[in-house]
Order: C-alpha cells, then sequence, then structure tokens
C-alpha cells in the first residue's frame, strides 16, 4: 500500500508529472490506432467528455470554493447553441461549439453578478434551479428548440468508424484545453487570488484582490468547457433534448469527480473522473436496476466528504485530514 | 501632517449604535485605541478599511475621501490591517499568503523578481522566514499574527491598523509584537493599534482614544487617559497601566 502510494506520488506531485501527462496523452492520441474496437473509442470520448465539464466545474467549485449545483446549464446551453446553428444554419459544429461557449459565457455573466455575491450554501442553492429553469425553458421555446421532441441533426458525412474517431480527437482537444488551462491557473496570480478566496474571502478583498470581479471570471471560465464539450457532444450524438442535456445527474456527476479526485488541483477532477465514470459504466452493465449508478454516486460523494474530504490528490500530497 | 481624518462617523446595527459622531485624527505615530468588548473598536476598523460604509460620516486618507470605497481599493490606496482572530489564507504557504496580497494590494509597478525579494525581506523582518513554505494552517497563533503583519507591510502602507495583535499571547511574545510594530512605525508607517493588553499599548502609544458604547469618552497621552475617571468608570474597576 504504501509502496503503491509513493510511486503514484512520484508519479503526481514530482517534476515527473510532466512525463507521466505526455506519456498518457501519446498514449490517448494513439488509441484509435491500436483499437478498433468503437466500444472502447466511444467510452473514452463520453469520458472525456465529464471530465471537462469536472475541470470546468473545478474553476468555480474547487478552486475559488463556490460549489456550483447546475454546470449542467453550460452544457445544455452549448450543446442547443451548436445544434440550433447547425440545423437552422447549417454552420459548423466545430466551429459553432466555441460560440457555445461564448453563449454559456453570456449566460454565467448574467447569472453570475447576483449570485456570487451569495455565501456557501446559499450559492449552492441559488445554482441548483439553473438547469431545470433552461430545461423548462428549452422545452417551451418549440419554434427554436423543437420543444421536448427535441432536435435532430444532420448525421456527420462520415462512415461509423471515421466518425467516432474524429468527435475523439475533438472532445480530447477540448480536454485537454480544458486542463492546461487548469495549469495555467494553478501557476498563475489570478489562480493563487482564487484560492485566497476560497480560504477567507474577506481578508482577500482587504489585501488588494478584487475578489467581486475575480470570482466572476472564474465563474464565465468555468462555464465556458461544459459549453464547448456540450456543442461537440450534440453533434456526437445527432439528437438533443432538454431532458437529455439539462439532466441535473450531469451537474452531480461533475461535483462527485472532482471531490473525489481532489477538487482544487489540476489533475484532480481527471482522476476522479476515470475513476468514477468506469465505476458508474460497470455498474451499469452489472446491474440494469435505473438509477443504480445515482445510488453508487451517492454513497461514493458521502464516504468521500467523510474520509477524503481533500480528494485523493489531497490524500496523496498527505492532506488527508478534515481541517 | 494627519494621515487619517474620521469625521463625525456613525454606524448603526438595527437598534445597536456601534459607532456615534466618532471624530478622530491620526499622524505618523503610533494612536492607540482602547476600550471594554463590544465598544465598537473592530467597527471603527471597518468603516475606515471600507468593509462597512459609515451610516453618516467620512473618513479621509490624506485629505481624500475615501468613504464608502472598496476594500481592495482602500488597501491599494495604502491602508493595510490584520485581524483581532488572524485570518490568513489557511491552504496557502506563508509565502504565498504575503505574496498574494503583493501582486494585489499593490500600486507601485514591481516586477515579480521584485516582488518575491521584497516577500522575503518581510518574512526576515517579521521572524518568519524560516515558516516560509510551510501552510498557513500549521502556525500557531503568535505566527499567525506575525503573518498578518507581513501581509499588511507588503504593500507598503501608510497606515497600518492594528488590531488586538497582542492578545492570546505569552509575555514574551507580546514583547516581541511591541517591539516589532515599533519598528514598523519608524520605517514610517502610521500606526492605529486596538489592544485590550494595557501593558503593551500603554508604553507604545504616543496618544490613546477611549472609545465606550460607539463614543469617544477620552483622548490623549497614555498618563492622561489612564487616569481619566470617566475611562476607569467604563472599565468598571478593570486594570489600567
Ligand atoms: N456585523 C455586525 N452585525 C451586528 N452587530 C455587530 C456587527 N459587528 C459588530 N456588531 C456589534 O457592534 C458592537 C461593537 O462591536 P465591535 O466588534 O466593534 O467591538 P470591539 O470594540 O471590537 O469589541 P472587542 O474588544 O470584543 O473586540 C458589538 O455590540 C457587536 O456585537
Ligand atoms: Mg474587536
Amino acid at each position: 500500500m504504501s509502496f503503491t502510494r509513493s510511486l503514484i506520488k512520484k508519479c503526481l506531485v514530482s517534476k515527473n508529472k510532466k512525463y507521466v501527462v505526455f506519456i498518457l496523452t501519446a498514449l490517448t492520441l494513439s488509441l484509435p490506432l491500436l483499437s478498433s474496437e468503437i466500444f472502447y473509442i466511444d467510452f473514452l470520448l463520453v469520458l472525456f467528455m465529464y471530465a471537462t465539464i469536472a475541470v470546468g466545474w473545478n474553476i468555480i467549485g474547487g478552486y475559488t470554493g463556490y460549489v456550483s449545483f447546475g454546470h449542467v446549464a453550460f452544457f445544455g446551453l452549448g450543446a442547443y447553441t451548436t445544434a440550433i446553428l447547425l440545423v437552422r444554419f447549417g454552420l459548423s459544429p466545430f466551429v459553432t461549439c466555441i460560440l457555445g461557449g461564448v453563449v454559456a459565457i453570456v449566460f454565467a455573466l448574467l447569472i453570475g453578478i447576483p449570485t456570487l455575491k451569495l455565501k456557501g450554501a446559499y450559492f449552492a442553492i441559488a445554482t441548483l434551479g439553473l438547469g431545470f429553469v433552461l430545461q423548462l425553458l428549452f422545452l417551451n421555446l418549440g419554434s427554436l428548440t423543437g420543444g421536448g421532441e427535441g432536435l435532430s441533426l444532420p448525421l456527420p458525412p462520415w462512415d461509423i468508424k471515421t466518425s467516432v474517431e474524429i468527435f475523439y480527437y475533438a472532445m480530447f482537444i477540448v480536454f485537454l484545453a480544458s486542463v492546461l488551462t487548469t495549469y495555467w491557473l494553478e501557476h498563475s496570480r489570478f489562480g493563487l487570488a482564487l484560492k485566497c478566496i476560497r480560504d477567507d474571502e474577506l481578508s482577500a478583498e482587504t489585501s488588494g484582490i478584487p475578489t467581486a470581479k475575480l470570482k466572476t471570471m472564474a465563474f464565465l471560465l468555468s462555464a465556458f468547457f461544459p459549453a464547448v464539450s456540450g456543442g461537440l457532444f450534440s453533434y456526437y450524438a445527432t439528437y438533443i433534448d432538454p431532458i437529455t442535456v439539462f439532466d441535473p445527474k450531469i451537474s452531480m456527476y461533475a461535483i462527485v469527480f472532482s471531490m473525489l479526485g481532489g477538487s482544487g488541483s489540476v489533475l484532480g477532477p481527471v482522476i476522479g473522473s476515470i475513476i468514477l465514470y468506469s465505476v458508474a459504466q460497470t455498474a451499469r452493465y452489472l446491474i440494469t436496476a435505473p438509477g443504480v449508478d445515482v445510488m453508487v454516486f451517492s454513497a461514493i460523494a458521502v464516504a468521500v466528504i467523510i474520509y477524503l474530504p481533500e480528494g485523493i490528490v489531497g490524500f496523496l500530497k498527505g492532506r488527508s485530514g478534515a481541517k | 501632517m494627519s494621515l487619517l481624518k474620521v469625521i463625525n462617523c456613525w454606524k448603526l446595527f438595527g437598534g445597536l449604535k456601534a459607532l456615534q459622531n466618532v471624530n478622530f485624527e491620526a499622524d505618523q505615530g503610533i494612536l492607540g485605541i482602547i476600550g471594554p468588548n463590544g465598544a465598537g473598536k473592530t467597527t471603527l476598523f471597518n468603516v475606515i478599511t471600507g468593509v462597512y460604509k459609515p451610516d453618516k460620516g467620512k473618513v479621509f486618507l490624506k485629505n481624500r475621501d475615501i468613504t464608502g470605497l472598496s476594500p481592495h481599493t482602500i488597501r491599494r490606496l495604502g491602508i493595510s490591517r490584520t485581524f483581532q482572530i488572524p485570518r490568513p489564507f489557511i491552504n496557502e504557504t506563508v509565502f504565498e499568503n504575503v505574496l498574494a496580497a503583493g501582486f494585489f494590494g499593490r500600486v507601485d509597478k514591481v516586477s515579480k523578481k521584485e516582488l518575491i525579494e521584497e516577500t522575503e525581506k518581510i518574512l526576515e523582518f517579521v521572524g518568519l522566514i524560516d515558516k516560509r513554505d510551510e501552510e498557513a494552517s500549521s502556525l500557531n497563533i503568535h505566527q499567525r499574527k506575525l503573518l498578518e503583519i507581513a501581509r499588511g507591510l507588503i504593500t507598503k502602507p501608510i497606515l497600518l491598523l492594528v488590531d488586538e495583535i497582542a492578545s492570546g499571547l505569552t509575555p514574551a511574545e507580546v514583547d516581541n509584537v511591541v517591539s516589532l510594530i515599533k519598528k514598523v512605525n519608524e520605517k514610517g508607517i502610521g500606526v492605529i493599534w486596538i489592544e485590550h493588553v494595557m501593558r503593551a499599548i500603554m508604553k507604545a502609544a504616543e496618544r490613546i482614544i477611549v472609545l465606550d458604547y460607539g463614543k469617544i469618552i477620552s483622548e490623549g497621552s497614555p498618563e492622561k487617559v489612564a487616569k481619566d475617571p470617566l475611562v476607569i468608570r467604563a472599565y468598571l474597576g478593570e486594570e489600567i497601566a
């Protein structure tokens, strides 16, 4: 146990991290060449998607300490922006997924200005409704969104294998961009300011940190990546409806993935996503009763809060105890 | 020259008058503020630093009206403070605690390299350089109070507001912080110092203001204030000096 721990520790927290990340990236990029099984590629693609949402969530929830329960709102908004622009205007999703990110940023700005004034639990409750509100809105804007019947997107012009590979790489790029952004954050003044806000907002403000402005910027950044991944998802899935893309489960995944891996760290949400998404998928194959994954998740969430408050990364860095 | 002017300041919390028509000036020396628990001392600091807006009245820093500005702006204009109960950035290192304030609380343009050097100098000055890379959570109360001062100094303030730095410390630690604050003042930084530990404040301050129920009830040299019957009554037999 202690050997494994020190080995993982060597990989994660020392200078070797760079090489580990490099090797993993190389492996990921070459996977479609190594395996012809669409199943595995699809599995990883969706994993990247959830990981991207978790990494995005981590910027506001982990680094800044404002736990959002509504991040699915940004994902869904991105999905719909891209879908609508394709269906109604024929614009390429690989470009418009970025626009979806911009729409999410604008939405986050409108939502963030009032809600980020709220502290802790109140912010969490305020964001809880976001996904539901948008779900209702999109259900009822029939002419634009297709309402409850959803939107069918044109099929991508490639054979299935090529198509899965293209989306795999696209999703990986978005995922990588989100991780690199967090890496930059971890080493920037901006990131340090966010951590100070998380630790003690009053102290941060009186130390000269413009807390209102930086919190809002963090929220916008954290909305962007989930929305972009949502845009790619809509084209990949070729069909979306409000129930699927505003599913509150997606918000919950982001929170639990991040917390298990270690929120407020670069790799925490990534590690959490890899472990928990694999567990969830396996559970779904083994036990077919509906809702099993949600139960497994809730149990894991409770266990993490009690036993691993700093997540796996925190545990490996020797910060296992509650403070 | 007077650095800070507080003019006719009122602060109400519901029906509670935390500050009632407070007027005073502070210059480059050490100004002590004493008064019983709940007298409004910390509230006064919160009003000066922009944490609370006064319900009435004005605050001037070097003749500039700073009433109602945000705390981070007031910090950048040159007022630093320490908290009665230290409020470090608990998960960051001692170095990062000070550096963060340096990054954001300064108006002068310094390179990152210079700032790092200055941060180290200040940690040296307050005696925390050995703890440079430790998380603030590992510090004891004395060290946390030193960190508050270090974080205050990195922005090169005109004025340092110190809130009960000596409380909860051993006599040796009290002597340490008293001499530290005197050294800060000798650098030309004005100090306003709230203190319950009379032994500390009576020795260090040139002038003392006594607050009671949000009002200034006495003002003057430590000797004068200590003999004032109003002050003695406010403390109801608590020993002064
Ligand atoms: N945010 C607030 N809301 C309501 N009442 C407050 C608030 N802050 C302070 N008070 C009240 O205002 C009064 C003055 O409080 P303050 O903290 O300024 O006292 P103090 O002189 O610093 O006391 P101490 O010596 O105990 O630190 C107290 O009665 C306190 O309960
Ligand atoms: Mg007080």
